[in-house]
């Protein structure tokens, strides 16, 4: 997928939402959010639930890599790193 | 990488009881491996895949069970070669009479909600399974507590405490793996698609008066420093620049040692026996050889000692965390960084190393790319042409020409390890689901010694098993080749060579062998890069070792001190052909043969772990061809270059 056209995924899956709910991505530290979904319904997502962003769970933003990607979140106990790319997958809403 | 290794591949033993290990990758399986199986295991491929098989042998009242250690997997609805070998594992397992006796469950209490989603896919198999609960002290100590009793009612099957494969957890785990026919149930399996799922591990959890554990104290302090962008960053490369220095100052001299130690024995060889051919036969082909494999031995032992460390505390990942967006770059992940930085000592253990990495497809990237790394071996070759390139007094501005040179000669082979890396990541890649790149974090903990040991021991037991055969055999056919024919007293006469002085002796016998005849046949091809036939018997004996190379070239320029040719070489003319009168080292010869020395894949060893790591011989002999290939031809750029710039 071009740069382009994941963005545009990304808009429209967000839109679809409506206020509120960002992307995991887009969390800011230090701040506790309720995972809510997921962008998309595939193979990654389910992943990303094996892992234990399961919606309903509290999911927080540790730290970035000094690189700014990828980004550590500390879910259900355990941190857990991913990279912007599977982060922006995770909606979640803002407590 | 705590891993046993040993001789037979993935071979199934038929009427002993078996069971299978399942659990996610960080749950501690393979410490209740260890425990289980103390070092009575072997290891081999699974078919088809680049997978590893560990199974090893267990007693149980007196009889032994097979315990087979499978891949972490997080769920059994695999994205990865890895989990698919769980799932069909589990799957085949389940039919009657040829599978699997019992399924032990490995689940972490600090991560139990997570956990409980494996076991109810594991559940929904028709095996009998049991749950092991590890960290239960980590859980303690992070201010969290659950019920086990409670736990195993909710759950429906037997769940059994373990620390750390702690003696009297094992023991009871041991009773109850004898008595599986009592092993409880679930009376309904539990859901397993993730919207039912997460509502029944909901009410396991609050049947269990699970309190979920804060986040480990200590694990943040030292991660507010080693993971801060400055300070982190500093403390890992420091933490590199140490790993790496290491290797050269600890394990360089047990090599010396050996090195020392192998040459004696020759010597001794060479004296005590009378025929000349059978002395050198076992001095210069047997105990060379034998020398030439255990000489690897120290770099193995300490690079998995270190790897083991990094990776029982917990640094690894952090390691990996700062380093995944350069390796992203490459197509690759950030575990891949110590695999590509250990192949700077030796391609061997870079090589093995990349068991670490989740994705198949990562590992053999990284493998192609590994061998291009500047390995330790190629110093001997470098230090020797570089000399005869700039005498060690020319300086470029205020650094030494030499210095500047062999620096670029490391840089010119990162680079091409990368660029190489993110070439085969695209080719292999291309087929199957992309990976999405996920790593756990563990808290940081004190790593067993026994896991440790059993690591380096396991890793330095499988090179010696698996790799000491072709090590071996092509050490004894490259002697045989710069040996024969055997020059006699009357073939000596008629030469003019005086049979007494053994280094005219060699210098002849050398000049006439079948390896001299093959580097004069292999003339048209390496001509074109200006190496004279004796540079192709040199680059041909190099094929075993690369540093062999250096003696080679020694005894073809009948050199006083094989081991420093220098000044023999220096002065080595062509004998034939267009150049003929030229001296043979030239600087764009040189730099031909450097540049040549960065890509080619000089060293059977390596071939035969890359042979070992992925099943199958496809990968070491493309290995193999590509960068022969891209050596010749980088080769020749780095000639015309030379030439253009003169």
């Amino acid at each position: 997928m071009t740069p382009i056209t994941r963005r545009l995924q990304e808009r429209r899956c967000a839109r679809v939402d409506g206020d509120g709910v960002c992307t995991l991505a887009e969390l800011g530290k230090a701040c506790p959010a309720r995972i809510v979904g997921f962008t998309c319904d595939d193979v990654v997502a389910r992943r990303l639930f094996d892992l234990g962003f399961a919606p309903g769970e509290t999911a927080e933003l540790v730290r970035r890599a000094p690189l700014q990607d990828p980004l550590m979140f500390s879910i259900g106990g355990t941190e857990i790193v991913l990279r912007r790319a599977e982060a922006s997958r995770i909606l979640v809403e803002q407590s | 990488m705590s891993h046993h290794h040993g001789p037979t591949p993935g071979s199934i033993a038929t009427a002993l009881p078996r069971f299978a290990l399942v659990g996610s990758p960080n749950a501690g399986k393979t410490t209740l491996f260890n425990s289980l199986t103390g070092l009575r295991a072997k290891t081999g491929n699974y078919p088809g895949v680049t997978v590893a098989r560990y199974e090893g042998r267990h007693v149980l009242d007196g009889r032994d069970v097979v315990v087979e250690d499978l891949p972490g997997a997080y769920s059994l609805e695999a994205i990865s070669p890895d989990e698919q070998v769980v799932a069909e594992a589990l799957a085949t397992g389940a039919v009657a009479d040829s599978g699997l006796d019992g399924v032990l469950v490995v689940l972490d209490a600090t991560n139990l909600r997570r956990s409980l989603g494996l076991l109810a896919q594991v559940q929904n198999l028709d095996l009998p399974s049991l749950v092991v609960l590890t960290f239960t002290d980590e859980l303690s100590r992070r201010g969290g507590s659950v019920d086990v009793d409670a736990l195993a009612r909710a759950v429906g099957t037997r769940i059994l405490p373990v620390v750390a494969g702690e003696r009297r957890g094992v023991a009871a785990l041991s009773e109850a793996m004898a008595d599986v026919a009592t092993w409880p149930r679930p009376i309904v399996a539990p859901p397993t698609n993730p919207d039912e799922v997460a509502a029944w591990a909901t009410s396991v959890l609050e049947s269990a008066r699970f309190r979920a554990p804060g986040s480990d104290p200590r694990t943040r302090r030292i991660d507010a420093v080693l993971l801060h962008p400055v300070w982190g960053s500093l403390v890992f490369f420091a933490a590199m620049f140490t790993f790496f220095q290491l290797i050269f100052t600890v394990a360089a001299p047990v090599q010396g040692w050996i090195e020392s130690l192998f040459g004696w024995l020759g010597g001794l060889a060479r004296a005590g026996i009378r025929t000349d051919w059978l002395a050198s036969l076992v001095a210069d082909g047997l105990i060379a050889g034998v020398g030439g494999v255990l000489v690897f031995l120290p770099q193995i032992a300490l690079l998995f000692l270190l790897v083991s460390l990094l990776e029982g505390t917990g640094y690894l990942s952090r390691a990996a965390f700062l380093m995944d967006r350069v390796m992203s770059m490459a197509g690759l992940e950030g575990r891949a960084f110590v695999a590509l930085l250990s192949s700077l000592a030796c391609a061997i253990p870079g090589i093995m190393a990349t068991r670490t990495l989740p994705s198949a497809k990562d590992r053999i990237a990284t493998m192609m790319g590994a061998p291009l790394m500047t390995c330790s071996a190629r110093l001997p070759v470098y230090v020797l042409l570089i000399g005869m390139l700039v005498p060690s007094d020319v300086r470029w501005g205020p650094v030494g020409a030499q210095g500047v040179i062999m620096f670029a000669l490391y840089l010119l082979g990162a680079l091409s390890a990368m660029v190489s890396a993110w070439f085969f990541k695209r080719i292999v890649g291309r087929s199957g689901v992309a990976l999405p790149f996920y790593m756990e974090m563990p808290p940081y903990r004190v790593p067993r010694g026994r896991t440790i040991a059993v690591a380096v021991w396991d890793a330095c037991r499988a090179f010696l098993r698996k790799v000491t055969g072709i090590i071996l055999v092509a050490t004894l056919a490259l002697w045989a080749l710069l040996n024969f024919p055997i020059q006699g007293p009357d073939e000596l006469a008629a030469a003019g060579v005086d049979p007494g002085d053994s280094v005219a002796v060699a210098a002849h016998t050398l000049d006439n062998s079948w390896a001299a005849d093959v580097g004069r046949a292999v003339g048209p091809v390496f001509e074109p890069l200006g190496f004279d036939w004796r540079v192709n018997v040199g680059v041909l004996s190099s094929l075993a070792a690369r540093e062999v190379f250096v003696s080679t070239m020694g005894q073809v320029a009948a050199a006083e001190d094989p081991e420093d040719p220098t000044a023999a070489l220096a002065h080595m003319t062509h004998t034939d052909g267009e150049r003929a009168g030229g001296p043979v080292f030239d600087p764009p010869t040189i730099a031909a043969l450097l540049v040549f020395f960065v890509y080619a894949l000089q060293c059977v060893s390596t071939l035969g772990v890359m042979r070992r790591e992925t099943g199958t011989w496809r990968w070491p002999a493309i290995a193999f061809a590509y960068m022969g290939a891209l050596a010749w031809v980088m080769a020749l750029l780095a000639r015309l270059a030379t030439e253009a710039l003169l």
